[in-house]
């Protein structure tokens, strides 16, 4: 009896933690700016008008729904951005208070890709109210389309844990680690088929860009969101989920033996 | 022994040259092994406190008495040794970390209990106590980068009193805030840890002489003394008055 109630307070206790935590970076972040949350929608909206005034006239042709892929790929690749980028500083970023408290270290990432996340969740949402006021490929949705792309999103989340597992230890190590990324994230950008569709590119090319996860997930939501086949076989996203559980519970690992030594390098 | 502190050690590698960057680590790499130094912070240190015994750590900055706490608390793991007691220990050391300034005092009120272990709705039950202790009842929505040091270290205390706990580690912390305030937390700490162990680290001697049963002295990370402190005391004045 007073077992359980020992490990619900515990669960409450990192409910609390984790949540407030969360709460307290979005406010720290966007209660000091005037126009506050909507600067998570305006980055990928700005990014996705500026790119189909350039670019929809060359890929339209190719891409019938262009203009929706170039938004789902461009939101979901803000989230990997944002997320990875947050959690490989989230360690550094709370240096503070690791040195001076005790506490499951853990709850740090958990609440900085949770942060990464409501943004995400916020900027879709938007997405899906304009697009069926637009009123555009309403016939096209479909439920199970939906859940099935939420279970990616889920995912891909879990694989943004895994990175940050091994990131956060190795930007504490070499701070050049979040340099390193920001660059990749960058050419990442133009690795992936975001603005140009993967139709577009020669064969071995498209198996080339089909290695980089990303490109399985974008591609993957848009055929679930459209409710279309999708042109990548089901067994490439059997092998991202498992090699990002994988990477997830190594991560895991990695991390819990190494985050009491590597305080000390803060 | 309520609390059980056994031979504990602990080094830190320091580089010779800082070395955080690739680059740095590249030149390295063609200079050959880098070179590091072993400072020992910790020589095996032993002591125990019997069950409701105040102690004072002093010593000269440097000695080793934050590490050790910091051990204590959980924060380092030691290179050997152990430390044993029950229940938990609460660290007030360097009060007003994990404090942000752009949070609202009630806020920061939130954000620092669930730190230091407490449930949100454990807050929700102390939050007036603590608001009334930290006398901030009329700034609770202020941001805490608009109220003075002295009322921010306030809160900060006020937070970690409100934690059961059968250890209390306190770092060089009763300066906190004006004359009155000072009286208070103390009184305040007196009457909750009464009975329960703590460690009192401080350079104001005659604080450590009035408050502690024993005090430990420490010198380049190995224990010189463990006594009373009127024994303690006058030879850690004369060794520092002439250290040979």
């Amino acid at each position: 009896m007073r077992n359980k109630k020992l490990i619900s307070r515990r669960l409450e206790y990192y409910k609390d933690f984790i949540w407030e935590t969360t709460k307290a970076g979005l406010k720290l972040r966007y209660g000091q700016s005037a126009l506050g949350f909507i600067w998570v929608f305006l980055k990928p909206f700005a990014t996705f008008v500026i790119i189909l005034a350039v670019f929809s006239f060359l890929f339209v042709q190719e891409d019938q729904n262009y203009k929706f892929n170039l938004l789902v790929g461009l939101l979901i690749f803000y989230y990997f951005s944002e997320a990875t980028t947050n959690i490989t500083n989230s360690l550094l970023a709370q240096r503070d208070i690791i040195l001076k408290l005790d506490f499951s270290r853990l709850v740090i990432l958990i609440s900085s890709v949770l942060g990464s996340l409501l943004n995400f969740i916020a900027s879709m949402a938007t997405f899906f109210l304009f697009w069926f006021l637009i009123g555009e490929s309403v016939k096209n949705f479909s439920i199970l389309g939906f859940v099935e792309f939420l279970f990616l999103m889920v995912v891909l989340t879990v694989f943004i844990m895994g990175f940050g597992f091994f990131m956060s230890i190795w930007q504490i190590k070499l701070r050049d680690m979040s340099s390193i990324w920001e660059l990749l994230l960058r050419l990442l950008m133009y690795g992936t088929p975001i603005i140009y569709p993967l139709s577009i590119l020669p064969d071995f090319m498209q198996s080339a860009v089909l290695l980089n996860p990303l490109t399985i997930v974008i591609e993957i939501s848009r055929a679930l969101l459209l409710n279309k086949e999708s042109v990548i076989p089901d067994w490439y996203l059997f092998i991202f989920m498992l090699s990002s559980t994988l990477i997830c519970l190594g991560g895991y690992f990695y991390f819990s033996k190494n985050i009491r030594r590597v305080s000390e390098l803060m | 022994m309520a609390v059980h502190i056994s031979q504990i050690s602990k080094s830190f590698l320091l580089p010779h040259e800082r070395r955080g960057t690739l680059k740095n680590h590249f030149i390295h790499l063609f200079r050959g092994r880098l070179r590091y130094e072993r400072f020992h912070a910790l020589t095996e240190v032993s002591f125990d406190l019997k069950e409701g015994e105040w102690i004072g750590m002093i010593g000269s900055n440097g000695s080793g008495k934050s590490t050790l706490l910091k051990i204590i608390s959980g924060i380092f793991e030691p290179d050997a040794g152990t430390v044993e007691y029950k229940g938990r220990s609460i660290p007030f050391l360097e009060l007003g970390a994990g404090l942000h300034p752009e949070l609202t005092v009630r806020d920061n009120i939130f954000m620092n209990s669930i730190l230091l272990g407490m449930t949100k709705r454990e807050v929700n039950k102390r939050f007036d106590e603590i608001l009334d202790f930290a006398e901030l009842r009329n700034f609770v929505d202020q941001q805490l980068k608009n109220i003075s040091s002295g009322m921010k270290l306030r809160l900060a205390f006020a937070v970690a009193l409100t934690i059961e706990a059968e250890l209390y580690l306190i770092d060089e912390i009763m300066s906190v805030g004006d004359y009155n305030f000072q009286k208070k937390s103390l009184s305040a700490l007196k009457e909750k840890a009464h009975g329960k162990n703590l460690i009192f680290v401080s350079h104001d001697l005659e604080q450590v002489e009035q408050l502690c049963h024993r005090v430990v002295w420490l010198n380049k990370g190995r224990v010189m003394m463990y006594d009373r402190p009127e024994k303690v005391i006058p030879a850690y004045k004369a060794y520092s008055n002439n250290p040979s």
